[in-house]
């Protein structure tokens, strides 16, 4: 039997760690809730979601279970959120830490709520200059650590505000967004004593990075670009002139593995995206995983999914750490599904090739990969001609989250049956100005109609355990629970549950607007809540209407609502 | 007075050259001792990164929040036990596990160098640095007294190699989104940059020497709209920043000891004492960050206001 320590052993045991820890220099001393021990141990409080994954392994789970598959069908709404500027819809992950959430809205607005009934106890609008904003006007979320809500702007700034009172801190410009032609779109992450935060940019004669700020005051601690500099290795996989213009950048947000430090990021897609002669090689660390030293900025691996990328086949989601165990074998490994439609497994430790299987039906741009993962047999996509290529540079998913349930040890993940036709076209290079380079045109599969799925796979070995077809394209992460539950939404604006080891559909309800964000699930005061953001975000979310021209008259209106469940009393 | 001043102006200049030419040049041959202005030079380097920042002893030693140190008397024993052991009880702290032996050399030799003012710091506001003494004259005035000013100074470089500002070089080096410490991080010229200090877009208006003097010396050209201050916090804290805004409730700084810049807010109940100060948040180690060549390439730049009548400015123009 277990024996459970009790409250005061816990303290001893927390004072015990924060003075080791304190020791060793690592945590800073200055902070307040939720301090870096309590972010990085994040599973130990299924109520709080204390950072943009859930953990710092991107796996989007909790172990509460109060809501399960019993009793999900009851599930109402508790209390609805609204942020009050419709442009750029609700993309963010709500954070949540002791009974309070922080929101970010489009346009930068900041929100701490009560998290038991949507009070506002403070709002902070970040005041942007009037200038056309890159990529989009939502964003994906914040980060809180130290008694702060940091998060980056889509005018390209780092801000940091104080958790208590919404009082902006500090505020640091990354570069001039009229320079650059990038942004902030996505959460930053801390890790010990850093923000770390990258950016947008591979739509743009940009060179792409990753910074890294000093929690505490702001001074810019690091950067890792994800182009190396002339005569740095990997520039010989460069056009020389492509090094400050090639793109790849990091636009979404990473994972960390204390036990190895290492700080993993996917990388984005070089440019411009499909006219390539620009840029022959294989244009690191474009399509790349990269493992850095999160006190250095230095690159300890990196491993690349598509060499010489000529579809916008990103690299840049989720890298999802999962400790991987079959027949007594213990395996470090990261999952890491591709915008082409094929998931990478690399041993998170090494970077080394362990495996990669399709999560979608429809793929022209490779025959397979070779015993190194490498493609084999890449498609050509000749300028000024129009080329078939499945999936779509939408992607074989966009970016909205995987999830990973240790509990049933799945792997939930979306898919999407559509492909595209890619004409590349020469175009002018210049600093910060966009860098498309050709045209896309999205249609179904040859002789087939699009469709979606969501699915529960192995996550080694891709082995898929369930399927569930959704009625579009699925634009919303995903969430799985303790339950057994796996949440997300649709773009008809639909909320809804899967039973996460059948993937049977247990309950719906209809919010009104599109859900192309992050449900997240909480608790405060032993009452558990799911949290679904609302109201149409996405770049692709549109795509309903292009692929199924008869689902427009249904299609929501634009909105921005957080919309909360839970059980009734 | 007149000829005087742009003298002793000159010779800060080139003790500025002189930094600037130790990379231009690429440095003393290997195994040379160097000579006395490449040790002030150094030193200038290590006070420019560890002690000129504006909450210690300002660019260029004319003081911020701590004591100005330019224009006074002190032996080269009392400079190195101080920096060594640093100053108990005040904010001057001990620099000798900070700084090897050399450096404190370097940081001496330099300031030993700088026992005189610099020309025209004291009062800033109302001295036109340039040529010292009364009221401002006019932009034609000046560019008339620049004439006048080459016409005694320009013999020495009519020999001089026919060195010229490439405008296009100069703009890759304002802009250079690898540098993290350029000029566009606080500066904008034409549309581009930051808002954290004064837009030069008509800089290009200025006399090129004009402009070499603000870029060596942003001491000397001070502007009142980006004054500086320094805060004391209730929790003894200390900060130095540009001000940025400022209402009833709070203000915010925009701090330059590092960069990026970054924008700070206080509320009013955090600050025992504000302070105005008489100093630029301009980081004044352009002498010794960028070469000759590269600063010509800058004053081209700044004075190209149409691309294509691109400013042809040459090492004679700037002295």
């Amino acid at each position: 039997m277990m024996v459970r320590p009790s409250a005061s052993d816990l303290k001893i045991r927390r004072v015990m760690r924060a003075i080791l820890l304190l020791l060793a220099g690592v945590i800073p001393v200055w902070g307040q809730e939720p301090t870096w021990d309590r972010l990085i141990n994040s599973d130990r409080e299924p109520q709080n979601w204390l950072s943009y994954g859930g953990n710092y392994n991107a796996h989007r789970y909790s172990a509460l279970d109060q809501i399960n598959r019993e009793n999900v069908r009851q599930l109402a709404p508790a209390w609805i959120f609204q942020t009050g500027e419709l442009r750029g819809g609700l993309n963010a992950t709500p954070i949540v830490a002791d009974g309070v959430m922080y929101l970010m809205g489009p346009m930068n607005r900041i929100f701490a709520i009560n998290a038991a009934t949507g009070e506002i106890l403070w709002r902070y609008f970040y005041k942007l200059p009037n200038i056309s904003i890159p990529y989009q006007a939502g964003s994906r979320g914040l980060a809180i650590g130290f008694g702060r809500v940091y998060f980056g702007t889509v005018n390209n700034h780092v801000v940091a505000l104080d958790a208590k009172t919404g009082r902006e801190l500090w505020d640091v410009e990354v570069e001039d967004v009229r320079q650059c032609g990038c942004n902030i779109t996505s959460a930053p992450l801390i890790v010990k004593d850093k923000v770390i935060v990258g950016g947008t940019g591979g739509e743009h004669a940009h060179r792409g990075y990753i910074n890294a700020y000093d929690a505490k005051t702001g001074r810019h601690a690091w950067r890792f670009y994800t182009i190396p500099g002339p005569g740095e290795p990997g520039s010989e996989t460069w056009d020389p002139k492509m090094l400050k213009y090639g793109g790849a950048p990091a636009w979404l947000v990473g994972s960390y593995d204390p036990e190895l430090n290492l700080l993993y990021w996917g990388i984005g897609n070089p440019s411009s995206d499909f006219y390539d002669e620009f840029r022959p090689g294989d244009n690191l660390y474009s399509n790349s995983i990269i493992a850095l030293d999160p006190d250095t900025g230095k690159l300890k691996w990196h491993y690349q999914e598509v060499p010489h990328d000529m579809y916008d086949f990103d690299s840049a989601y989720e890298c999802v750490l999962i400790d991987y165990e079959k027949d007594g074998r213990k395996q470090k490994l990261l999952v890491h599904p591709n915008k082409g439609g094929y998931t990478w497994v690399l041993d998170r430790a090494t970077g080394k090739y362990v495996n990669a299987y399709p999560h979608v039906d429809t793929l022209t741009w490779l025959k397979g990969v070779d015993k190194n993962g490498r493609p084999v047999d890449m498609q050509p996509v000749p300028p000024d001609k129009e080329t078939y290529v499945c999936p779509s540079a939408a992607g074989g998913r966009n970016w909205d989250h995987s999830s990973y349930s240790p509990k049933t040890r799945l792997w939930y993940n979306v898919g999407w049956e559509m492909c595209n036709v890619i004409k590349p076209q020469k175009m002018e290079i210049k600093e910060g100005q966009p860098l498309f380079g050709g045209s896309m045109t999205f249609i179904p599969p040859k002789g087939q109609a699009a469709y979606g799925h969501i699915n529960g796979f192995d996550p080694l070995t891709g082995e898929r355990k369930w399927r569930y077809l959704t009625r579009y394209l699925n634009v919303a992460s995903l969430l799985s629970t303790g339950g057994d539950l796996v949440f997300s939404g649709d773009v008809m604006g639909e909320a809804f549950a899967l039973d996460a080891t059948t993937g049977k559909k247990l309950w719906s309800f209809n919010t009104g607007a599109s859900v192309t964000g992050s449900p997240i699930t909480y608790s405060v005061n032993g009452r558990q809540y799911v949290a679904v953001p609302t109201g149409m975000g996405s770049l692709v979310g549109g795509l309903a209407t292009t692929i199924w021209p008869e689902s427009e008259k249904a299609m929501p209106e634009r909105a921005s609502t957080l919309v909360v469940f839970a059980l009734p009393r | 007075m007149r000829v005087s001043k742009s003298m002793e102006w000159r010779r800060a200049m080139l003790a500025g050259v002189a930094a600037a030419a130790l990379l231009f040049g690429g440095g003393s041959g290997a195994g040379q001792e160097p000579t006395r202005e490449q040790t002030i030079a150094a030193g200038r380097r290590v006070f420019s990164g560890s002690c000129g920042m504006a909450y210690c002893h300002g660019n260029d030693a004319v003081g911020g929040g701590g004591p100005k140190l330019r224009g006074r008397e002190f032996s080269a024993e009392t400079l190195t036990r101080v920096i060594n052991e640093g100053v108990p009880g005040t904010g001057m702290p001990a620099f000798k596990s900070n700084l090897k032996k050399e450096q404190v050399a370097q940081v001496v030799a330099y300031l030993l160098s700088v026992n005189k003012e610099l020309p025209g710091a004291k009062p800033a506001a109302k001295v036109d640095p340039h040529f010292g003494g009364g009221a401002a004259p006019g932009p034609a005035e000046k560019l008339k007294a620049a004439e006048a000013t080459r016409s005694v100074s320009a013999k020495p470089w009519t020999d001089a190699p026919a060195v010229s500002g490439d405008w296009q070089a100069g703009e890759q080096l304002f802009f250079d989104a690898a540098d993290l410490g350029n000029c566009r991080v606080c500066h904008t010229v034409n549309g581009r940059g930051g808002a954290v200090a004064s837009d030069l877009s008509r800089l290009s208006e200025k006399p090129p020497r004009e402009i070499l003097q603000r870029i060596l010396a942003p001491q000397a050209s001070l502007d009142g709209k980006y004054g500086m201050v320094a805060l004391t916090l209730k929790n003894g804290e200390r900060v130095a920043g540009i001000l940025r805004d400022e209402n009833a409730a709070g203000l915010r700084v925009y701090d330059t000891a590092t960069l990026p810049p970054i924008s700070r807010h206080y509320l009013k109940t955090e600050i025992a004492e504000t302070r105005k100060l008489d100093a630029s948040g301009c980081p004044g180690n352009y002498a010794a960050k960028f070469t000759l060549k590269q600063l010509l390439d800058m004053i081209a730049f700044l004075k190209t206001s149409d691309p294509a009548k691109p400013a042809v400015v040459s090492l004679r123009d700037l002295f």
